[in-house]
C-alpha cells in the first residue's frame, strides 16, 4: 500500500513534500523503522500542535486545585485555557479548588512598552488579599519573553512578601515546537522547586504516585478507585486532582507510575536519578491494559499478598462488566478506527479499542518525540535541534535522601519482566500494513479517511467536525465530548457506550432523502425536479 | 476584577483581538486567515470556534519559533503563505498579526508586498491586518478586519443601485435572518460579512476545506458604489468602522443603527429599508404581529426579571434594549471591552424602566470580568443572566438560572443556531428568558407558600408544648443561599448586607476566616440535654469538645469582655454565643446580653450554636434582636440511631428518654431550622461524626437538613472525652470524614474548615493565626482574669516556628508555659551537649548511646513533651519519665495549645519535677527507673 502514502503526499510542494514524507510510514516490522517527530511544524498547513504556554500551563500546571495559577500577559492565553480541558478536581478538605477560576494580568499595550513585572507584582498582592493562597504558579506568554519582564525575580519577590511557594515559568508560546517543550518546562519546574519539599512521612505500604494523569473527564478518579482497591497508598498525582502540597511529598512514594509517557517522563526520570524513585509505564485504558498494568506493578513490589490480591480484584471487575463488555464487542467488533491525538492517547486506546475487537488502522501523534514512537531505546541517538536546545535539560545527581527500593539485581530481573524504566513506543504495538504519522494535518486527515475509510475517526475538537461532516464517526479524544471517564474496568464500559451509541446513531441512516433513494435526478440549479419519467 | 482591583483580571470577560479578526474572515467566501505568530494562537482561537459553531475551523499558523523571534518571521510567513495557497487555493488570505509578531516589530504589509513581488503569479489577495492580542478585544477585532478588507482591496466605486449592510459580531442563524429580510425587501443588496453557512453549513459529505459561501470579493469590491450603507452597531470605534470608511473615501451614506434586536430595533431596521425602497412583506407585518402578541403574553412574567447581561457592547446593548420593552429589569449591565459611551447609552435604555416601577438602581460597567459582575450581581439581587458559556460558574454560585446567547457556547449545542435578531428572533430570545423567570418562580412557588402560612400554623401547634411535629414538612424545592433570603422577603440592602456579612463570618465562609476574628462568650451554663460523647462536669451542650470555658460570665461581665476585645481585635467581626451549655436554655441570661449587645454595637455579626430543642420557640426573638448566623446541631434524622446518642431531653420542664426524646430534639431542629430560614437567617447545622453510630445516615440528614433550607454543613470528628459513654469510639480517619462531606456535598455547601473552638474561643480559627497578622487568642486570653492550670510544655523544633522535628533529634527544646488558653515562652534550653542527633532531615542517622535517656532527663520538669514523632522506646521512657508525649505536625504556637488541652482533658494535676530530684516524683509517674 506505498500508493496511499504517495497519493497523500502528491499535494505538496516539493519542499512540504520533502519535510512530510519522513512523518509518515506503513508499519513493517520486517525492519527498523524510523520517523520524524518533534521538529518544527511546517507553517500554513493547519497543524493541530498547540504552543509551549499550552503544555505548561494548560496541560501540566491547570489541573492543579491547591494553586493559583497566573498567566501573565494579554487576554487570549488566559481565556482560552480556562477550563477548556475538562480535568476535573474536587475542592480539598479547606474547600480549595482554583480550577474553577482563570487569572490572567491582561497586559495592555502600555504594559508591552514599558514593561508588565509591575502590574505582575500589583496582581500578585491583589490576588494573594482575594484568595490567601498557599502557592501561585506564574505563566509567561509570548511577548512576556521578548520584553524581558524577570518574572522570576517577581516571583522570588513574592515568596518573601506574602510566605508563599510561588515559581514562575518561562513557558512562551514560541519557545520549543510544540506544547511538548511547556510539558518539560513544567516538569523542570516542579521538580527544581516542588518535589521533595515536605519531608514527613507519609503512612501506607506499597506508596506510589501517579504521574501524567491529568484526570480528564474523571480518568483518574476510576484509576485512583483501583489503586486504592488492590491496597496502593497514592501519594501524589501528577497532575489530575492533584495538588502541588501532595507532590512536595512525592518522593516518599516507592514507585512512579507514568501514564502519560511524553508529558511527564522528565519527572520520572529526574526522581529516579535524585531519589532512586522506579518508574513504570502504564496503562490504564483498556481491559487488558489495565489488568496487566496492575500486574506489573505487584510483581514491582514482588509481594504474594499483593499478588493474590491484584488476581482477586481483577477477577471481581471484569466479572462484574463481563456482560456489558461482551455485548458491546459484539457491537463493535470488526470496525476500523483512526487515532490521531496527543502523545501517548494514540497508543493507550488502542488497547481499549482491541478489547472491542476493535482495529486500528491509522494512528498518530500531534506533539511527540520519536521515543513515544519508536521506543526509549532511540533516545541516545536523538540529535538535538536548536529548538530543543533552548528548553533547560536538567541533569540531576542523588540527593542526600536517595533510597534504591530494588537490589541492583532485582532491578535488572524488573527491567526484562516489567519493562520497569522503559517505553516500547506505539509503532511496535502496530500491525504490519497499517499507518502511523506524525503531526496529521487537515488535509492529511481528510486524504487518509478517503483512502482508509475508517468507521471511526478519534481526534480532537479542531478535525473533529471535518470528520464528522464526512459522515465518519468521531469522538474526542481530548475532552471526551463531556462524556468519561474512560479509563479503568468500569471506565471501559463508557466508552464502549459511547462508541456503539456514535455508530448506531439513527441519524446516519437518515442522510439521504426519499427523493434521492427513489433515484430522481436533481436539475441543475440544485431544486428538485418533477421527474415523471423516470 | 473588584472595583479596587485593577490589577489582576479574575474570569475575563472578553478574548483577544485576533479572534474577532479571523471570525469576520470567516463570512467572505474563499477566504483564509494566517496568524502570525506561534501556533498557539490559531490552535486556541479554532478550538473554541470549534466548540461553538460545531464546523470545522480551519485558521493556518507562521508556526513561529524561537529562531523566528530573534531573526524575524518573515520566512516562516513566506513558507505558510505558500503552503496555505498550494493546499486550498483561496482567493483571499488575510494576514493578523499577534501579540508575538508585533512585539517582535514585524512589518507585515512590507514583508506581503516583496511576497507579491517575487511570486508575480498568484492570484490570492493577501489583506494585512494588525491584531496585537492587547490591542484590544474579540470585538474590536472584528471591526478591524472588516475595515481591513474594504481599506486594502481596490474598490470599484461605480455606482450601482445596491445597498451595503454590514454586521457587527451575530451569529450564523441571525446572519441568515438579516439575509433573509433582505431578500423578501426586494433591494439588491450586499451583506458584509455573511458568516451564515460558513460556521453554519449543512451536513455535505463532501467537504470542501476552502468556505465557499459568504461575502463574495467581487461584491465587496462594489461596496463602494453603493447607494448606502447601513451599519448596524451603536458602539463600532469609529476608527475601524468599515461604514465611515466607505463614506469617507468613497462617499456612501453611513445610516448607523443598533443591532434589530427588540421591537423598537427593528422597527427602526425595517423602516430604513423601507425608506431606501425596499418592500415591507406581509411575511414581516405578520412576524412583528406575533412578536407583538408575545410581549403581551410574557408580560406578567417579564416584570419578575431581574438581569444582568454580559457580553460584546453592541449585544449587551440589544439584549438590554429587549429587556427593558418588555418590562425585564436590568440593573447590571457589563461589557469585557474598553468602551466610550457604553454607559451613557445603557443607562439611557434603562433607567427609565427601572425608575417607573422602583427597581432601584442600575449598574453599568466596561472593561469588566467576571469577579465584579458576580459580586454586582450579588448586591443588586439578580435573578437572570444573559451571557456565555463562561458566565456558567457564576450562575451556579449565585444560584441564579444563565441563557447562553453569546459567544462562546462551548458546553451547549446551537452556538450557531442561537437567534435575537428581527421580530422572530427576539420572540424566540423572549420566550427563552421569560421561561427561566417561570421555572424559578414555579420553583420555590411552594416554599413561599409553606414559609408564609405553614411555618405559622407549626407555630401555633408547638406553643402548645404538647405537640412536636410528626413529619416535618418536605418542601420540593427550597431555594439555596442567596435566592431564598430573596423569596422570604430579605431585599436591596438588607439581603445585601448579610451576604456581606456571611462573607465575613469565619465558621460561614473559608476565606473569613483567614482575615476575621470571632469571639465567643460563655454565657449560658444550663443544657436541656444530655449527650453521650459529653463529659458531665463541662456541661457541654452540642458540640463534641466544644463546652469548655474556664469561667462563665455574666451578661454585664460579658459586655466587658467585648468591650476589651474589640479595643485589642480590629478585625472582630462575629460574637457568637457557643454555651458552654445549651444557650437556649439560658433565656435570660441570652436575651439581656443580646439587648445590651444591640444597644452597644449593631455592626457586629451575632451568632448562635444551639441543639436545637427551644429554636422553634425563640427563633421570632433572636431575629429580632439581630441575630442572622444560627449553628443547630443535629446529629441523627431517625430517632433510632438519636436514642443512641442522647439520653435524655428536657423539654418544659419533663424528661423524655429514648426514641421519644430523640424524636422531640429532631423535629423540633427540623422545624427551628425552618423557622430560622423563613426568617431569613443563615443556618449551618452542625453534626458529630460517631463512628459505627451515625455515620451512615449523616447523608441522609443532610439531604434533610438541606431541604428544611440549610445553608451549609459541618461534620466534625467526635473528640473522645474520658468519663463519657462515647470514650472508645474511635475517631474517624480525616479520609474518612472528607469521603462522608464529599458525598454529603452533593445536598448542600460542607464547612471543612471547623476548628471545634471552645465556647470562650478568642481572635482567627486554629489554623489560621498568622504572624504579625492578628492578634492570637493566647495572647489575648491572658490578660484576662482566670487562668486555669498551667502546664510546662517541651516543644522540639529547629525553626521555633513548626514543630518540625523528631525525638530523637532534640538538642534544643523550646520551654513553654500554658492552660490552653494562652502561651508564654519560658526559655530555649539546650538539652543534649555534644550530640549530633541526625545526619540528615530522614530522621536516620548517627545514634549515640544513652542519648534518648539524656533528652528525657532534660525535660523531666515538664508535663508533656510535642515533637514530630516519636520513637517506641523514647515513648516509654518518656512515660516512665510522667512525660506526656505528643506527636503534632503544625505551628508551635498551635502544637503547645493543644497539648494543653490535651493535659487539661486528662486532668493531668502532677507537679512538675525539677531536674533530677526523681525522689520526689508521684508513684504513679515512676513505676520504674530505667538506666541509661
Amino acid at each position: 500500500m506505498v500508493e496511499v502514502k504517495t497519493e497523500i503526499l502528491s499535494k505538496y510542494k516539493a519542499k512540504v513534500f520533502k519535510s512530510r514524507k519522513d512523518h509518515i510510514l506503513e508499519v513493517d516490522s520486517s525492519k527498523a523503522q524510523e520517523i520524524a517527530a518533534n521538529t518544527r511544524a511546517i507553517p500554513g498547513i493547519m497543524t493541530n500542535r498547540g504552543c509551549c504556554y499550552a503544555g505548561c500551563k494548560g496541560v501540566v500546571l491547570g489541573p492543579l486545585k491547591d494553586t493559583l495559577v497566573l498567566t501573565h500577559g494579554p487576554i487570549g492565553c488566559g481565556f482560552y485555557s480556562w477550563g477548556t480541558r475538562r480535568n476535573k478536581a474536587r475542592p480539598d478538605e479547606n474547600g480549595e479548588n482554583f480550577v474553577q477560576y482563570c487569572f490572567s494580568t491582561d497586559m495592555q499595550e502600555p504594559d508591552i512598552v514599558f514593561g508588565g513585572d509591575k502590574k505582575l507584582r500589583k496582581a500578585l498582592q491583589e490576588a494573594y488579599e482575594i484568595f490567601h493562597p498557599k502557592r501561585i504558579m506564574i505563566c509567561s506568554t509570548c511577548p512576556v519573553g521578548l520584553i524581558g519582564d524577570d518574572i522570576h525575580a517577581v516571583a522570588a519577590w513574592a515568596e518573601k512578601e506574602f510566605n508563599i511557594t510561588c515559581v514562575a515559568f518561562s513557558c512562551e508560546g514560541y519557545k520549543g515546537v510544540s506544547q511538548s517543550a511547556g510539558h518539560h518546562i513544567a516538569n523542570n519546574g516542579l521538580m527544581k522547586r516542588i518535589i521533595g519539599t515536605d519531608d514527613r512521612e507519609v503512612e501506607g505500604k506499597y506508596k506510589i504516585n501517579l504521574l501524567g494523569e491529568y484526570n480528564i473527564g474523571g480518568d483518574g478518579w476510576e484509576t485512583e478507585r483501583i489503586l486504592k482497591k488492590v491496597g496502593y497508598k497514592v501519594v501524589a498525582i501528577f497532575t489530575g486532582d492533584g495538588a502541588l502540597a501532595d507532590i512536595a511529598r512525592s518522593h516518599k512514594a516507592d514507585l512512579n507510575l507514568v501514564q502519560c509517557h511524553r508529558s511527564i517522563n522528565y519527572v520520572a526520570e529526574m526522581m529516579r536519578d535524585a531519589f532512586g524513585t522506579n518508574w513504570l509505564k502504564v496503562n490504564f485504558i483498556g481491559l487488558k491494559a489495565t489488568a496487566d498494568t496492575l500486574r506489573n506493578i505487584a510483581t514491582f513490589f514482588g509481594d504474594s499478598s499483593l499478588m493474590d490480591r491484584t488476581e482477586e480484584v481483577i477477577e471481581e471487575e471484569m466479572a462484574a462488566i463481563a456482560g456489558d463488555v461482551a455485548y458491546f464487542k459484539n457491537r463493535l467488533e470488526g470496525r476500523k478506527a483512526a487515532i490521531f491525538v496527543g502523545g501517548s492517547r494514540s497508543h493507550h486506546y488502542q488497547e481499549l479499542l482491541r478489547d472491542f475487537g476493535v482495529t486500528t488502522v491509522l494512528a498518530g501523534y500531534e506533539f511527540a518525540h520519536r521515543d513515544d514512537y519508536e521506543g526509549r531505546r532511540v533516545i541516545p541517538n536523538l540529535k538535538e535541534d536548536a529548538d530543543s536546545k533552548n528548553i533547560e535539560n536538567l541533569v540531576m545527581s542523588k540527593d542526600m535522601r536517595y533510597r534504591a527500593f530494588l537490589s541492583p539485581e532485582r532491578a535488572a530481573e524488573l527491567k526484562e519482566k516489567i519493562g520497569l524504566e522503559n517505553y516500547e513506543g506505539l509503532i511496535t504495538d502496530m500491525p504490519d500494513g497499517t499507518f502511523v504519522v506524525d503531526d496529521l494535518n487537515h488535509y492529511e486527515t481528510e486524504a487518509f479517511i478517503e483512502l482508509l475509510k475508517p468507521d471511526i475517526f478519534f481526534s480532537g475538537i479542531k478535525d473533529k467536525y471535518v470528520i464528522q461532516k464526512g459522515g465518519v464517526l468521531s469522538r474526542q479524544l481530548h475532552s471526551y465530548d463531556y462524556s468519561g471517564p474512560y479509563s479503568g474496568f468500569k471506565g471501559s464500559l463508557i466508552f464502549g457506550r459511547d462508541l456503539t451509541m456514535g455508530l448506531y446513531a439513527p441519524a446516519w441512516k437518515l442522510v439521504s432523502p426519499p427523493w434521492a433513494q427513489k433515484n430522481e435526478k436533481l436539475s441543475q440549479d440544485g431544486l428538485l425536479r418533477e421527474d415523471s419519467d423516470a | 476584577m473588584g472595583e479596587n482591583l485593577v490589577n489582576i483580571t479574575q474570569d475575563p470577560c472578553k478574548m483577544c483581538l485576533p479572534m474577532g479578526v479571523v471570525t469576520a474572515f470567516y463570512g467572505v467566501a474563499r477566504a483564509m486567515s494566517l496568524l502570525h505568530g506561534s501556533q498557539g494562537c490559531s490552535t486556541y482561537i479554532r478550538r473554541h470556534m470549534a466548540t461553538h459553531y460545531n464546523e470545522p475551523v480551519d485558521i493556518a499558523s507562521s508556526s513561529l519559533s524561537e529562531e523566528g523571534t530573534v531573526f524575524g518571521g518573515e520566512a516562516n510567513l513566506i513558507k505558510g503563505l505558500d503552503n496555505l495557497i498550494k493546499l486550498y487555493d483561496p482567493s483571499l488570505i488575510a494576514v493578523a498579526t499577534t501579540c508575538l509578531a508585533e512585539t517582535i516589530g514585524e512589518d507585515v504589509p512590507n514583508i506581503l508586498r516583496k511576497y507579491r513581488e517575487k511570486r508575480g503569479d498568484i492570484k490570492a489577495r493577501i489583506i494585512s491586518v494588525a491584531a496585537p492580542g492587547y490591542g484590544g478585544t474579540h470585538f474590536e477585532g472584528w471591526w478591524k478586519g472588516l475595515y481591513s478588507i474594504l481599506s486594502q482591496l481596490p474598490l470599484d466605486q461605480s455606482a450601482h443601485d445596491g445597498i451595503n449592510v454590514i454586521l457587527g459580531p451575530a451569529s450564523p442563524a441571525d446572519t441568515r435572518a438579516i439575509k433573509n429580510f433582505l431578500t423578501d425587501s426586494g433591494l439588491d443588496y450586499t451583506l458584509f460579512p455573511d458568516i451564515s453557512s460558513n460556521l453554519d453549513g449543512a451536513y455535505n459529505p463532501v467537504y470542501s476545506r476552502l468556505p465557499q459561501e459568504g461575502t463574495s470579493i467581487e461584491k465587496i469590491i462594489k461596496m463602494a458604489g453603493a447607494r448606502a450603507t447601513i451599519e448596524l452597531s451603536a458602539f463600532c470605534p469609529e476608527g475601524d468602522s468599515p461604514g465611515a470608511f466607505l463614506q469617507k473615501a468613497y462617499s456612501v451614506p453611513l445610516i448607523r443603527l443598533a443591532p434589530p434586536v427588540g421591537l423598537l430595533a427593528s422597527d427602526e431596521f425595517a423602516e430604513k429599508i423601507a425608506s431606501l425602497g425596499g418592500a415591507i412583506s406581509k411575511r414581516l407585518k405578520d412576524a412583528r404581529g406575533r412578536y407583538m402578541d408575545a410581549m403581551g403574553d410574557s408580560h406578567k412574567y417579564s416584570a419578575l426579571g431581574r438581569a444582568a447581561v454580559m457580553g460584546d457592547p453592541d449585544f449587551v446593548l440589544s439584549i438590554a434594549q429587549l429587556n427593558a420593552e418588555n418590562g425585564i429589569v436590568t440593573p447590571l449591565c457589563a461589557t469585557g471591552s474598553k468602551c466610550k459611551g457604553f454607559s451613557l447609552a445603557l443607562r439611557e435604555k434603562l433607567v427609565p424602566l427601572s425608575d417607573n416601577i422602583f427597581a432601584g438602581e442600575v449598574k453599568v460597567y466596561d472593561d469588566a470580568d467576571y469577579s465584579l459582575i458576580e459580586e454586582k450581581a450579588r448586591q443588586l439581587d439578580i435573578n437572570l443572566l444573559v451571557g456565555s458559556s463562561e458566565a456558567r460558574r457564576m450562575a451556579k454560585r449565585l444560584g441564579v438560572p444563565l441563557v447562553r446567547t453569546t459567544f462562546p457556547i462551548h458546553d451547549h449545542v446551537g452556538g450557531q443556531r442561537v437567534r435575537t435578531f428581527g421580530y422572530s428572533g427576539s420572540i424566540i430570545l423572549l420566550d427563552r428568558l421569560v421561561n427561566e423567570l417561570i421555572s424559578s418562580e414555579e420553583g420555590s412557588f411552594r416554599a413561599k407558600a409553606a414559609a408564609s402560612y405553614y411555618y405559622q400554623e407549626a407555630q401555633a401547634q408547638t406553643n402548645g408544648g404538647q405537640k412536636i411535629l410528626e413529619n416535618p414538612l418536605v418542601h420540593p424545592f427550597v431555594p439555596k443561599i442567596g435566592q431564598n433570603l430573596r423569596a422570604f422577603g430579605v431585599q436591596g440592602a438588607d439581603d445585601y448586607k448579610l451576604r456581606q456579612k456571611t462573607l465575613e463570618h469565619p465558621c460561614f465562609t473559608f476565606n473569613a476566616a483567614r482575615s476575621y476574628a470571632r469571639l465567643h462568650l460563655p454565657i449560658a451554663p444550663l443544657c436541656n440535654i444530655k449527650c453521650n460523647y459529653c463529659a458531665k462536669d463541662s456541661d457541654c451542650p452540642n458540640e463534641s469538645r466544644p463546652g469548655l470555658c474556664s469561667k462563665v460570665l455574666s451578661p454585664l461581665e460579658a459586655m466587658e469582655k467585648f468591650r476589651e476585645t474589640r479595643k485589642r481585635l480590629p478585625n472582630l467581626k462575629v460574637v457568637g454565643i457557643a454555651g458552654p451549655g445549651e444557650s437556649l436554655a439560658n433565656p435570660e441570661a441570652l436575651f439581656s446580653f443580646l439587648e445590651l449587645l444591640e444597644c452597644e454595637d449593631k455592626d457586629i455579626t451575632l451568632c448562635l450554636s444551639t441543639n436545637g430543642l427551644m429554636l422553634p420557640f425563640f427563633a421570632a426573638d433572636l431575629y429580632s434582636l439581630g441575630l442572622r448566623h444560627i449553628t443547630v446541631t443535629l446529629n441523627a434524622i431517625n430517632p433510632e440511631v438519636g436514642e443512641k446518642i442522647y439520653s435524655y431531653v428536657n423539654f418544659f420542664g419533663e424528661t423524655f428518654k429514648g426514641k421519644a426524646a430523640a424524636k422531640l430534639l429532631i423535629s423540633n431542629g427540623l422545624s427551628g431550622i425552618k423557622a430560622a430560614k423563613a426568617l431569613g437567617m443563615v443556618v449551618k447545622v452542625n453534626c458529630v461524626f460517631l463512628k459505627g453510630i451515625n455515620e451512615s445516615e449523616i447523608p441522609d440528614l443532610s439531604k434533610k437538613v438541606s431541604e428544611a433550607g440549610a445553608d451549609i454543613l459541618n461534620i466534625m470528628p467526635l473528640i473522645p472525652v474520658k468519663g463519657t459513654p462515647f470514650e472508645s469510639i474511635s475517631v474517624p480517619s480525616p479520609k474518612e470524614l472528607d469521603q462522608l462531606r464529599w458525598v454529603c456535598g452533593a445536598h448542600l455547601p460542607q464547612m471543612a474548615h471547623c476548628r471545634q473552638c471552645r465556647a470562650d474561643a478568642v481572635g482567627l480559627l486554629g489554623d489560621f493565626m498568622e504572624k504579625g497578622k492578628s492578634i492570637s487568642p493566647m495572647e489575648l486570653s491572658f490578660t484576662s482574669e482566670a487562668k486555669g492550670t498551667m502546664y510546662r510544655i517541651a516543644v522540639v523544633s529547629k525553626s521555633g516556628v513548626m514543630i518540625d522535628s523528631h525525638f530523637g533529634q532534640a538538642e534544643r527544646a523550646y520551654i513553654y508555659e500554658s492552660d490552653g488558653r494562652g502561651i508564654r515562652l519560658l526559655e530555649h534550653r539546650r538539652i543534649l551537649e555534644g550530640v549530633s542527633g541526625c545526619g540528615g532531615p530522614c530522621g536516620r542517622g548517627v545514634k549515640v548511646p544513652g542519648s534518648i535517656q539524656k533528652i528525657v532527663e532534660g525535660i523531666r520538669d515538664c508535663h508533656a513533651v510535642v515533637a514530630l514523632r516519636i520513637g517506641e522506646s523514647p515513648l516509654e521512657k518518656l512515660r516512665d519519665a510522667g512525660v506526656r508525649p505528643i506527636s503534632l505536625h503544625e505551628s508551635v504556637d498551635g502544637a503547645v495549645l493543644k497539648a494543653a488541652e490535651i493535659l487539661n482533658l486528662e486532668g493531668v494535676k502532677k507537679c512538675p519535677k525539677a531536674l533530677g530530684s526523681l525522689e520526689e516524683t508521684g508513684p504513679e509517674a515512676v513505676v520504674n527507673e530505667k538506666g541509661a
